[in-house]
């Protein structure tokens, strides 16, 4: 299991090698750069600060530069944030954001799965069909949305929780950006319990479990519960990615110091070495939670772990 | 966790009877939407800061209220759905159009080609979509609709060749396209006249499913202000405005954030109908 494990994750490195070098060269081979939004820039100027940060050398030398420096961990300085290196402006945040995500994450399992279990048990029932009704409308609401109608209704209007800001993650205000980067995380957790239960419900082993007089709290926790969550462990590494992209929207909603902002902003000030930054940490947190939902995977269903 | 383990899952009605709501519901706000323009008197851009920030009322000429610059909030977040639904079903058509390609040649063509083109399927599923979308938003000039588009249509594709591809694999196998493969006919016509019209359903199923998938892409790069530019709205950049105005005019954010959310409700209800109606078996 150890060495399968360690094989999957050096099998990422091409992985994350074809996305810095797809990313690098389609950055860069844009119109426009970095500096043109500084107002009368003299040329030897502009010249001097290309020399500076190395962009007047042949774009397959940058390239070199960069993923030799990429090698060592460094992620070169920021253009836009002056004498900053991106290594620091993403360290500063991503604990931040890594906070934010987890607590979302978390949040939603807790509540998602003995929800989603329940709602199967009573299917066709009141409960049931309240909690489609908030499915539907949870996955339909982006973050973009949501989080400023709680910010006007909790914040602004009753006054029961600051609309904004971070305060080093205090709970009065983490309550109202984890809410909402869980709360369509929580709906998809709620649908693949349900599905994956009364899939497994139907399934011949559950009927012989009951024909001997199994009672239902001990068939559904000890013999349905764990082939039931199957499909939800498999949508664990995809969700990962969702709560990543739903963190650029509530950071931004929130304004909370995270790093997700960072992507945003870059993009707006073509700062390339931020850009560049976010998407290879970004992209290497992504690749090893798909990985860890997949050993999970293999690890709850032995008839992967066997092949 | 009391009472009894409920029997197998069967069909359930009622969400069929939901879908059809929606639909109905759903042609009610797209007519609205394009019949704006005779429905009030106000333009969308019309700056007039006489009546900037006006609360929404009845009886006034401003029924939905004004915005800071006293633009009519009817008129802006009509013109607002407009785009979305536009911008949404243009990509959704670009990337349904990708998808099934993509997935019947991967399917067809099996063995080591297909399994290397969905490894990159399954590579850029991996990635947060928002990646690809941010990289091209660099790149290009803002507020270009086509660049747009592309990005939003470049990360709907995914499910699409997965499904098509799937169903491809199954069809293979059938006896009417092996005795078209021994009549001689070429591969590209047997996946025209073959394939394709087989996997119709759960591609237009799925279709209708990447329409709201596609709004919220492109909302969200227009809350981002990476997406549709000024004096064009789209609902998204309607919402971030709103939002960044809702201590003074709630109203602002309420109006796009309802519509955003109404669309896609209903959307996603009529998709989960057609794909339920097409392919029973998938849990939702």
């Amino acid at each position: 299991m150890m060495r399968y494990a360690l094989r999957r994750i050096i099998g990422l490195v091409p992985t994350l090698w074809l996305l810095v070098t797809a990313a690098f060269f389609v950055i860069r081979l844009a119109p426009g750069g970095p500096f043109d939004e500084e107002r009368t820039i003299l040329p030897e100027v502009r010249a001097n600060l290309e020399a500076a940060y190395g962009l007047d050398a042949p774009l397959a030398t940058q390239y070199a530069r960069y993923m030799a420096a990429l090698v060592r961990g460094d992620l070169g300085p920021s253009f836009r944030h002056k004498d900053t290196t991106v290594n620091e402006l993403i360290g500063h945040g991503l604990p931040i954001s890594a906070a934010l995500g987890a607590a979302a994450l978390a949040l939603a399992l807790l509540v998602g799965v003995p929800l989603g279990l329940y709602v199967a048990v009573h299917r066709g029932g009141g409960v049931d069909h309240g909690a489609s009704v908030f499915t539907a409308s949870a996955i339909a609401l982006p973050a973009f949305v949501l989080g400023p109608v709680l910010a006007l209704l909790f914040g602004l209007r009753l006054r029961w929780l600051p609309a904004a800001g971070w305060d080093a993650g205090a709970l009065r205000y983490a309550v109202l950006p984890v809410v909402t980067l869980a709360t369509p995380v929580l709906a998809y957790v709620m649908r693949l319990t349900r599905a994956g239960l009364l899939e497994v419900l139907g399934l011949d082993y559950i009927r012989a479990a009951r024909a001997r007089g199994l009672g239902p709290r001990r068939v559904i926790l000890v013999h349905a519960l764990k082939p039931a969550l199957l499909p939800l462990v498999s949508w664990l590494g995809p969700a990962v990615a969702f709560v990543l992209t739903g963190s650029l929207v509530v950071e931004t909603v929130f304004g909370i110091p995270g790093a997700g902002r960072f992507l945003v902003e870059g993009a707006l000030n073509r700062d390339y070495t931020l850009v560049m930054g976010m998407i290879v940490v970004y992209g290497i947190i992504t690749l090893l939670c798909n990985l860890g939902a997949d050993l999970a995977y293999g690890w709850l269903d032995p008839r992967i772990r066997r092949q | 966790m009391a009472g009894s383990i409920p029997a197998s899952v069967g069909s359930e009605r009622p969400r069929r009877r939901v879908a059809v709501i929606a639909a109905w519901l759903l042609v009610a706000l797209c007519a609205l939407a394009f019949a704006a323009p005779l429905l009030t008197p106000h333009a969308p851009d019309t700056i007039d800061l006489a009546n900037a920030t006006s609360v929404p009322a009845m009886q006034g000429s401003h029924a939905w209220g004004t915005d800071r610059l006293g633009r009519d909030v009817f008129a802006r977040t009509m013109q607002g759905l407009r785009v979305s639904l536009l911008m949404g079903l243009a990509a959704a058509l670009a990337s349904v159009a990708i998808g099934t390609s993509w997935g019947a040649i991967a399917g067809y063509a099996g063995g080591r080609a297909g399994a290397a083109m969905m490894r990159i399927v399954d590579v850029l599923y991996a990635l947060p979509y928002v990646f690809l979308v941010i990289i091209l938003a660099t790149v290009f000039e803002r507020g270009n609709v086509l660049v747009l588009l592309i990005a939003i249509a470049s990360v709907g594709w995914l499910t699409t060749a997965r499904i098509v591809r799937g169903q491809t694999l199954a069809l293979r196998q059938r006896e009417f396209v092996e005795a078209a493969r021994a009549m001689g006919v070429p591969t590209w016509r047997i996946l025209v006249r073959h394939v394709l019209p087989n996997v119709a359903g759960p591609v237009i199923a799925y279709a209708t499913l990447t329409v709201p998938q596609m709004i919220l892409y492109e909302s969200f790069l227009s809350f981002l202000g990476l997406g549709v530019q000024e004096p064009l709205a789209s609902l998204g950049s309607l919402v971030s405005e709103g939002a960044r105005d809702m201590e003074v005019a709630p109203w602002l954010l309420v109006a796009p954030a309802t519509c955003l959310a109404a669309v896609t409700l209903l959307l996603n209800l009529v998709g989960d109908g057609l794909r339920d109606a097409f392919d029973p078996r998938t849990p939702s």
